[in-house]
């Protein structure tokens, strides 16, 4: 207890919940941002995205800092670090955890603009009494109930300290409604479509099959050696049959002490095939293309941060 | 009041025929989109964007956002985190994004937006290096063999673990040609993507097929291995409604 | 501590690829368009799909990807942005269906912006942008659902998909629709490749902005990225020639684990895992020469740093004790 008590660090920033410093803090730089939002509407055209430009550029310097300015050298939590350089680095190493939710936070915010899209469109279809309301009828009362529920359900369960509702005969009304919709339906309805691909997938081999492209029959050809590796009967049945075959064989001048002569021969099994397939020309092909959408990752990150693209996205 | 068993039984049914009744409505877009399908894909959005209002506050504004701005205290009032105010800047900047439905604030909500990407593309640059390097340095593949005594790699079969280590250092001549080719495959697969250059030199187009061919077969591989994949899925639905439900719907009305 | 031993190595890779694309930008918006891009089939099509969609007076499908906001659904915008730019001309409707909130934003903002430059912002329907669900399977159900109600006559899938990839591909496959689809995920290539018109193969996806708009910061950048494939290619060549020769030498010392610079950590250590080192410098030595191990090469070296901060004691002053808060 005592060792967990010593980690919680107060700082400038990071204060005592519910103390009354914290309750300015945060009232103040709520008021701070909001006026700096306002003000920002007020902002002349030809501002408005060097702003937006120098906001993106700041956000990716930290990460760029981090990674070029050095950090320090193992440093404990209970020692302090020597220099101005140490300290930005260990200032930085402390602030990119905070960051890595921000994206997702701000998502989050933003989730309000897609529910109005789904709403509106819905909405929409009800009011203007189109012939395939009910369908509308049918999603907005089942977003509406999984809310509700799922809703009462998580509060049920933070406030339940015992830990009774981990026994399913304690439930209650909403967890049951929960279970059904989360568990029964949503879930379900996951895996349906997941499994649909299969089919898909069938149909989708039967038409690469028919063109007769010279691509096509290369690709389709390693397809039928991985597939055929991955059916254990035929794997079995054709390894075996290979491995009868090398046993037989009469090789002269062959070390006895090895059991299976004709080594060279073992390399006809099918799940060699398979793995030199994979080893020698999938992963060498796959890296490459990683290479090319990393790149592109950069390059486009790069243009991003600098702010260099212009229309489209960039104001 | 807790449920007995059997009515938990009868839950049970109601949940998996639920599940069978979603299962055949979906599958039903394989015959074509009928009013059955149409119901069920209601359904099945309805849930989702109602689920996923619950999961956003429970999964990233109530851990991420609330809990590192109020602190967290353990059952006997211990502070184990704590509060960083500064977290409720967010806020404004995440309502900035609802200027869009203004016709003149609506550049606003462009910096939520370079906020994300801002971060995304530092990280980019970061984690650059990380991602790429391991990629780069195990395509230098070894093509000069250090061993002629043998063509492949000899049966291990009876050897001490010292001279097993032994063998394994040496690259036979079969694993060099081996290395070669995968050499070759990297090396022109990345040639495929090179957009700038005009590769009318005879050489280098066939260099370049060469790339296209070992990419089809990259490809052809990944097709191959999932199917078997996909269709463990299939088998996993027809248990499902074969087995689990049959089972279920004894269990609550059988007897 | 990230420049320890060889880390300097990585850095500087990073720095000259940076260092090359920005200067190709530089050098592109200089000399303007005349910028060879090497044919792309994929993107050829784009406005033969969105005639044939004007002909049939079918709606156009774009997806872009399932991904969070980041630089593929941008790039995936950026492409439809053009697509859009053509559909607009022609009033074919579309409908671009979202699976995040932000790109939501995104998106919206960006496709309205082009029926204003268009010159017919009447024409811009808002619920031709949806956001349907971040659900990865009820986003597939619903677009393919949409896919059977509108009949669409284009379908352009651009940006990251997943296993939900061959839902959406088979979907319009089977009402008829001309496909344009990539995805960055190379394990969702091979099934639209099978099920597609035209595929952008891994980062065409990237150079498809470039190859469409041929704006000189674009295309400059993408000399940039090949210059950067250039310098892993020879890298790539560099190392595996010099990998080969120096595996043949022989050598009587090795690279010790990483246990053995540091003295607490070789203290720490169980008898088995010593071995039959006596010392932490034990490790390094051999009686004999013995065949150099992969580890042991420059190489190796440069892409594995040897040193490691865990072997390096920094002397540091001690922190005072925490204040009596909260106890």
């Amino acid at each position: 207890m005592m060792e967990l008590l010593a980690q919680v660090e107060y700082g400038p920033l990071a204060v005592k919940p519910y103390s009354t410093e914290w309750l300015i803090g945060l009232i103040v730089t709520f008021l701070l941002a909001a006026g700096a939002a306002i003000g920002l509407s007020k902002v002349p055209a030809n501002f408005r995205r060097p702003i937006v430009s120098i906001g993106t550029f700041l956000c990716g310097l930290i990460y760029v800092l981090y990674w070029l300015w050095p950090r320090p050298v193992n440093l404990k939590p209970d020692q302090v670090p020597n220099g101005m350089v140490e300290q930005v680095g260990k200032g930085l190493s402390d602030t990119l955890p905070l960051l890595a939710d921000v994206a997702n936070i701000l998502t989050s915010f933003l989730l309000g603009l897609g529910v109005y899209s789904l709403a509106r469109i819905h909405f929409g279809k009800i009011i203007k009494r189109q012939s395939d309301r009910g369908f509308s009828w049918v999603l907005i009362v089942s977003a509406t109930m999984i809310s509700v529920f799922g809703f009462v359900d998580y509060i049920l369960r933070s406030q339940d300290k015992a830990g009774k509702l981990v026994d399913r005969e304690n439930w209650g009304f909403f967890n049951v409604g929960q279970d059904i919709m989360f568990d029964g339906l949503l879930l379900q309805m996951d895996s349906v479509m997941f499994s649909l691909i299969a089919f898909f997938i069938l149909s989708a081999a039967y038409r690469a099959f028919r063109i007769r492209s010279v691509e096509s029959t290369v690709m389709m050809a390693s397809a039928l050696v991985l597939m055929l590796s991955l059916l254990s009967p035929i794997m079995f049945q054709w390894n075996t049959m290979i491995a009868q075959m090398a046993k037989g064989m009469n090789i002269p001048n062959a070390d006895p002490s090895i059991p299976y002569p004709g080594g060279f021969f073992h390399n006809l099994q099918i799940s060699d095939w398979a793995n030199w397939v994979k080893g020698n020309l999938q992963t060498p092909a796959l890296r490459a293309v990683d290479f090319g959408i990393l790149l592109g990752a950069l390059a486009m990150g790069l243009r991003l941060w600098l702010g260099l693209e212009k229309g489209g996205v960039s104001v | 009041m807790p449920w007995t068993p059997q009515q938990l039984n009868v839950i049970d049914a109601v949940k998996i025929t639920g599940g069978v009744a979603c299962t055949i409505g979906l599958y039903s877009i394989l015959y074509k989109e009928t009013k059955l399908f149409r119901f069920f894909e209601h359904v099945f959005l309805g849930l989702a964007a109602g689920y996923m209002v619950v999961a956003m506050y429970k999964e990233s504004l109530y851990p991420q956002w609330i809990q590192r701005m109020t602190g967290q205290m353990d059952d006997a009032g211990n502070v184990t985190q704590p509060a960083m105010f500064l977290y409720v800047v967010l806020l404004p900047i995440g309502l900035l994004g609802y200027t869009v439905f203004s016709r003149k604030h609506n550049w606003m909500s462009r910096i939520p937006i370079g906020i994300i990407l801002g971060l995304w593309a530092g990280q980019q640059l970061l984690n650059y290096w990380d991602t790429a390097s391991p990629g780069i340095y195990s395509s230098m593949q070894p093509i000069i063999p250090t061993t002629w005594s043998s063509f492949v790699e000899p049966d291990k079969f009876g050897l001490t673990p010292d001279q097993i280590k032994a063998l394994n250092q040496q690259i036979y001549p079969s694993q060099a040609i081996n290395n070669l080719i995968f050499v070759i495959a990297i090396l022109s697969s990345l040639s495929y993507f090179i957009y700038s250059f005009d590769t009318k030199n005879r050489a280098m187009s066939t260099f370049n097929r060469i790339g296209r061919w070992t990419l089809m077969i990259g490809f052809g591989a990944i097709f191959g291995s999932t199917v078997m994949a996909r269709f463990a899925l299939v088998i996993d639905r027809m248990y499902y409604i074969w087995v689990e439900w049959i089972q279920a719907l004894q269990k609550a009305f059988g007897q | 501590m990230q420049w320890l031993d060889t880390g300097w190595f990585g850095m500087l890779f990073v720095i000259t690829m940076v260092a090359f694309i920005l200067y190709n930008i530089h050098r592109a918006e200089k000399r303007g368009k005349d910028l060879f891009i090497r044919r792309i089939p994929g993107l050829n099509a784009i406005d033969d799909a969105i005639g044939r969609a004007t002909e049939m007076g079918r709606p156009v499908l774009m997806v872009p990807g399932i991904g969070d906001l980041n630089a593929i659904s941008v790039q995936a915008i950026n492409i439809y942005a053009h697509v859009t730019k053509a559909a607009a001309q022609f009033g074919t409707p579309i409908r671009l269906c979202v699976a995040n909130a932000a790109v939501y934003t995104v998106a919206q903002e960006v496709i309205r912006d082009v029926y204003q430059e268009q010159g017919v912002p009447e024409k811009f329907d808002t619920d031709s942008v949806r956001f349907l669900t971040d659900r990865q399977f009820a986003f597939a159900a619903t677009v393919s659902g949409l896919i059977f109600r509108e009949r669409v006559a284009a379908a352009f899938f651009l940006g990251e998909f997943f296993a939900e990839s061959l839902i959406f591909a088979e979907s319009a496959n089977s009402i008829g629709a001309i496909q344009v689809a990539g995805s960055t995920e190379k394990s969702q290539t091979p099934f639209f490749i099978a099920a597609c018109d035209y595929v952008l193969i891994g980062d065409e996806f990237y150079a498809a902005s470039a190859y469409l708009t041929r704006q000189p910061l674009l295309v400059g950048s993408l000399v940039g990225q090949d210059w950067c494939k250039l310098l892993i290619t020879a890298s790539i060549s560099i190392g595996f020639l010099w990998l080969s020769v120096d595996r043949t030498r022989m050598v009587n010392e090795h690279r010790a684990p990483l246990e053995a610079a540091s003295p607490e950590v070789w203290a720490a250590l169980t008898d088995d895992q010593k071995g039959d080192a006596e010392s932490a410098e034990g490790w390094a030595k051999t009686d004999k020469p013995e065949l150099i191990k992969k580890s042991d090469t420059f190489v190796h070296r440069l892409f594995n740093p040897m040193y490691n901060e865990k072997q390096l004691i920094v002397e540091r002053q001690k922190k005072p004790a925490p204040a009596g808060e909260g106890q």
